[in-house]
């Protein structure tokens, strides 16, 4: 499952990064939480009764495609926008009202908003000559910071001379340096080229986890969502569709609309006949002893998720087999998963350690694996 | 020699021959001139108080200008690009008419409103009973008034432009890190700022440092360099004029340098966003402040042009101690389409900035060419030689013009052009090249430069990619830097006033004429012509560009 998400395991892979000395582990970090909060912008979606919290230490991923709302509901947390409706609290506080510069969150933003005209150094120092500390105090915890994030002498330099990856990493410091009471991400691995991106989810991860701090980390990209965070929460049009551990939303979609935006599978009419379930494509109805889940009743057409990983090729002539053809071959390291166009056009994807030759005639035959169902 | 670079060195010598003819010589010989055989011309301007109080009075312009104007136009922009409300939008495009008003009708829009026999000053003393008018329209001060009118915008426009910009996220960011408002002001927001700051500030300084119109107008006996030159000329002093334009020449080159060096190193790339909504600003009380602010503002800034269109309908002679002009007539506009003495300047005008501005658009397109998309070994100098114009006050350029081509001597490349028609074009072409020259390399230079490669790949000889690819490219910066030259060479009155003839007498010269004769109908009339001129230039340029424009279509 992890090939066919192209996820990795963050903490072998994770280059060790020393927790920044800056932040105080189990301070007085309290929980932060978006209460029913609505947001209308004429144009563009908003964010629509919007309820999730987050502990310190943990991670929620606000995952969605563009105008699904995850941005403005990110800016809400920050103070940067006003909910119409609803409250933002941490540790319990109402603090909807509270300015941006009065809520001490560490935010990294998008292109990182990093001052063009400020050294590093004076980047990342800048919250704590906000905060009226001494320069030569600042000199000495933003050289620390920069320590922490592996960036060591780099605080004379333009901020305009670092790599992607290193403006990065002075973002993080530059957020972490303040204290904060809750960190919150937009896109920070977007910009990112593919290597450094793998490596930076196993470092973000572990840093944001060792700030223990609620955090919150806005994404496009599921896959990033899956790889760093504790939960995920996927919105769209504004609104939270679901909020889990990434396994409860790959096993467990609350909907088709949560199936068919995670991972890859198809989605074919079934019905329910005690423990087992039926599915068929165009007249082939095929019982599968399944685990299921979802399907809380009701009257609605049911339908199932074949994950690739729920089907397999046999033999083309196999009795009891859906008849196709295979058109794609994606290799996925361990596994390849194949496209196979069945007799009556349901295009289906299948994992497999053994793949035939595109054009090839193959049987897919369903397999007992987890099932999930839902009813339209 | 390649057929490639001898053709570069083909269209660049005739034009670095006209540009060391027509711009390095007049004011090196100026310079030159200014030394004589023995230093007696400097002896004498440094032995004269009237010139050491012109220096300074100059430079307490330029600096008084350029600070009243960021005082006016920083805020003002703020205010409009950041927020919202009633009264925005109209105050928005109001904001830009004082530069639609050529200087020396701006001039004689003020006098007529706060002069000392003006409509505004006059309503004050009546109102409140005053045996004297309550101010005098003279002085340092009503100069950088007026500067401060026609100036600010500058300031508004290019820190409005900054703004719309401006990297939202940036701010957003120190307010995250505890930055309250007015730290982020100082430590984020201005010096983001400063490199739009600076341009302005360095064209406010430019033009207030060579202002001729204000001073010569309502100074009221305060010397300024500008009119000290023109003076000095006038009375046939002709080596002290040489000595007080090197001085002018030399101020207005080391300012330039001065604000290069302020601005070194200030060029950041921005990235991200720049949208951020405008917030509407604080309660209904401060929205009904703030209205009432920009409806003052409206009015403030459209009185000018008001009240000169106003004085246009007015009866000759018949405005003397009234508050408004008493009797109004639309003779004065009869007149000027009637009597051919009166159309005269009208017509020398159109002719005179068309001439100098079709010349413009054919160097601007090989300068630009040149510049930007050859490589070759004289293009630091070209790049130099079209800014020159620029540096060098109008005044100056005009006293080059006038003691380099006042006779016909063809061994030192002198022709007489001195009471000659083509003295003017010639001075408004020099004047614009850079005008026009800047914006048409800018254009060129978003043009990729691998499409004339491919166009001579693709078969097309030098002269089709020149028309087919090479001028549709510069073609948006041509037509924005002749309109902004035309503009300038219409309404022009400094370099006119040194060199016109009678015959070739533009309208500027004919309005101040006009003025002396106390006909202040006339001469008003006059000044409406010039905006409608401006304003017809400006639509017809709109329109080429809109026809141009890709987008567009």
């Amino acid at each position: 499952m992890d090939a066919v998400l192209g996820r990795e395991h963050p903490e072998p892979l994770a280059r060790q990064v020393n927790a920044p000395e800056v932040v105080t582990v189990g301070g007085a970090a309290g929980e932060l939480a978006v209460d029913r909060v609505t947001r209308r912008f004429s144009a563009t979606a908003g964010v629509d009764d919007v309820s999730f919290s987050v502990a310190p230490g943990e991670l929620l991923a606000l995952v969605g495609a563009s105008g699904s709302g995850k941005t403005t509901t990110l800016r809400i947390i920050a103070g940067y926008e006003t909910p119409d409706s609803g409250r933002v609290l941490l540790s319990g506080e109402d603090i909807t009202r509270v300015p941006p510069q009065r809520r001490s969150f560490g935010m990294v933003f998008q292109h990182y908003a990093l001052f063009p005209h400020m050294s590093v150094e004076e980047n990342v120092a800048f919250g704590l000559e906000a905060r009226g500390v001494a320069r030569g105090e600042r000199a000495e915890r933003a050289r620390r910071a920069l320590a922490a994030v592996g960036l060591e002498g780099a605080g004379p330099r333009p901020v305009q001379s670092l790599s992607g990856g290193e403006q990065q990493r002075v973002a993080v410091a530059r957020a972490l340096i303040i204290d904060p009471r809750a960190l919150l991400l937009d896109e920070p691995l977007s910009n990112l080229d593919p290597t450094l991106r793998l490596q930076m989810r196993g470092e973000l991860s572990t840093m944001l986890h060792r700030a223990n701090l609620p955090a919150v980390l806005v994404t496009h990209d599921q896959e990033d969502a899956f790889a760093v965070a504790d939960r995920v929460a996927l919105l769209r049009a504004g609104r939270l569709l679901q909020i889990g551990t990434p396994e409860q939303i790959y096993r467990e979609p609350a909907s088709l609309e949560v199936a068919r935006f995670i991972g890859r599978g198809t989605v074919l009419p079934a019905v329910r006949e005690g423990d087992d379930v039926s599915v068929w494509t165009g007249k082939t109805r095929r019982a599968v002893p399944a685990q299921v889940a979802g399907d809380a009743g009701g009257d609605g057409q049911l339908y199932a998720l074949l994950r690739p990983e729920a089907m397999r090729l046999t033999a083309a002539d196999a009795p009891d087999a859906w008849q196709g053809v295979v058109r794609t071959r994606r290799f996925a390291g361990s596994l390849t998963v194949v496209g196979v166009e069945l007799e009556d056009g349901t295009a289906v994807e299948v994992e497999t350690d053994d793949p035939p030759a595109v054009g090839a005639r193959v049987g897919v035959v369903p397999r007992g694996a987890l099932m999930p169902l839902f009813r339209e | 020699m390649s057929p490639e670079r001898s053709r570069t060195w083909l269209l660049a010598l005739p034009l670095l021959a006209l540009l060391l003819w027509a711009v390095v010589f007049p004011n090196a010989a100026v310079v030159v001139e200014s030394f004589g055989d023995d230093l007696s011309h400097w002896r004498e301007f440094f032995a004269s108080p009237g010139d050491r109080e012109a220096v300074l009075n100059t430079l307490i312009i330029s600096v008084g200008s350029v600070v009243a104007a960021l005082v006016i136009g920083l805020p003002l922009a703020f205010l409009l690009t950041r927020y919202e409300f009633p009264g925005r939008r109209i105050l928005r495009i109001v904001a830009i008419l004082p530069a639609a008003l050529p200087p020396l009708v701006g001039v004689i829009a003020f006098l007529f409103l706060y002069g000392e026999s003006g409509v505004v000053t006059r309503a004050v003393q009546y109102a409140l009973r005053l045996e004297e008018p309550p101010w005098r329209l003279t002085g340092l001060g009503a100069i950088i008034f007026v500067h401060a009118y026609t100036m600010y915008v500058f300031v508004f426009l290019f820190v409005s432009a900054a703004l719309e910009r401006f990297d939202a996220s940036v701010e957003e960011a120190a307010a995250g890190l505890g930055a309250g408002s007015v730290h982020r002001l100082r430590r984020v927001t201005l010096p983001l700022l400063f490199p739009a700051i600076a341009g302005a500030m360095l064209l406010v300084f430019m033009n207030s440092l060579g202002s001729f119109s204000a001073p010569y107008v309502f100074g009221g006996g305060v010397r300024v360099l500008s009119t000290q030159i023109f003076a000095s000329k006038l009375n046939g002093a002709l080596g002290l004029a040489y000595a007080e334009t090197t001085v002018l020449t030399t101020s207005a080159i080391a300012g330039l340098l001065l604000f290069r060096w302020l601005d070194r190193k200030r060029q950041y790339v921005v990235s991200g966003k720049g949208v951020r909504s405008r917030r509407a600003l604080g309660s209904g009380l401060v929205q009904a402040g703030l209205m009432l602010v920009a409806v003052t503002a409206v009015v403030f800034l459209v009185l000018p042009h008001l009240m000169v269109i106003l004085v246009s309908f007015a009866r000759d002679g018949a405005w003397t101690t009234q508050v408004l002009p008493p009797e109004y007539t639309l003779d004065n506009y009869r007149q000027l389409a009637t009597d051919s003495q009166l159309w005269r300047p009208i017509r020398n005008s159109v002719s005179m900035s068309a001439l100098a501005t079709v010349a413009n658009i054919g160097v601007a397109l090989v300068a630009a060419y040149l510049i930007v998309l050859r490589r070759w070994r004289g293009r630091r100098l070209l790049d130099v030689l079209v800014a020159l114009p620029w540096a060098i006050p109008a005044t100056a350029i005009a006293l080059g013009l006038a003691a380099t081509f006042n006779r016909n001597d063809p061994a030192s490349a002198r022709i007489l052009l001195v009471g000659t028609f083509w003295i003017l074009p010639l001075a408004y072409f020099i004047r614009n090249i850079p005008l026009v020259v800047t914006p048409a390399a800018a254009s060129l230079r978003q043009m990729d430069p691998s499409l004339e490669d491919a166009a001579r790949g693709l078969g097309a000889s030098w002269w089709l990619t020149m028309r087919r690819i090479v001028l549709p490219a510069a073609r948006p910066g041509l037509i924005a830097g002749a309109l902004l030259g035309a503009v300038t060479a219409v309404g022009d009155f400094v370099t006119s006033i040194v060199l016109y003839t009678h015959a070739n007498r533009p309208i500027s010269l004919e309005i101040l004429a006009q003025l002396r004769a106390l006909a202040f109908g006339t001469a008003a009339a006059y000044s409406v012509l010039l905006i409608v001129l401006v304003a017809l230039i400006t639509f017809a340029a709109r329109a080429l560009e809109d026809q141009y424009t890709p987008a567009s279509r």
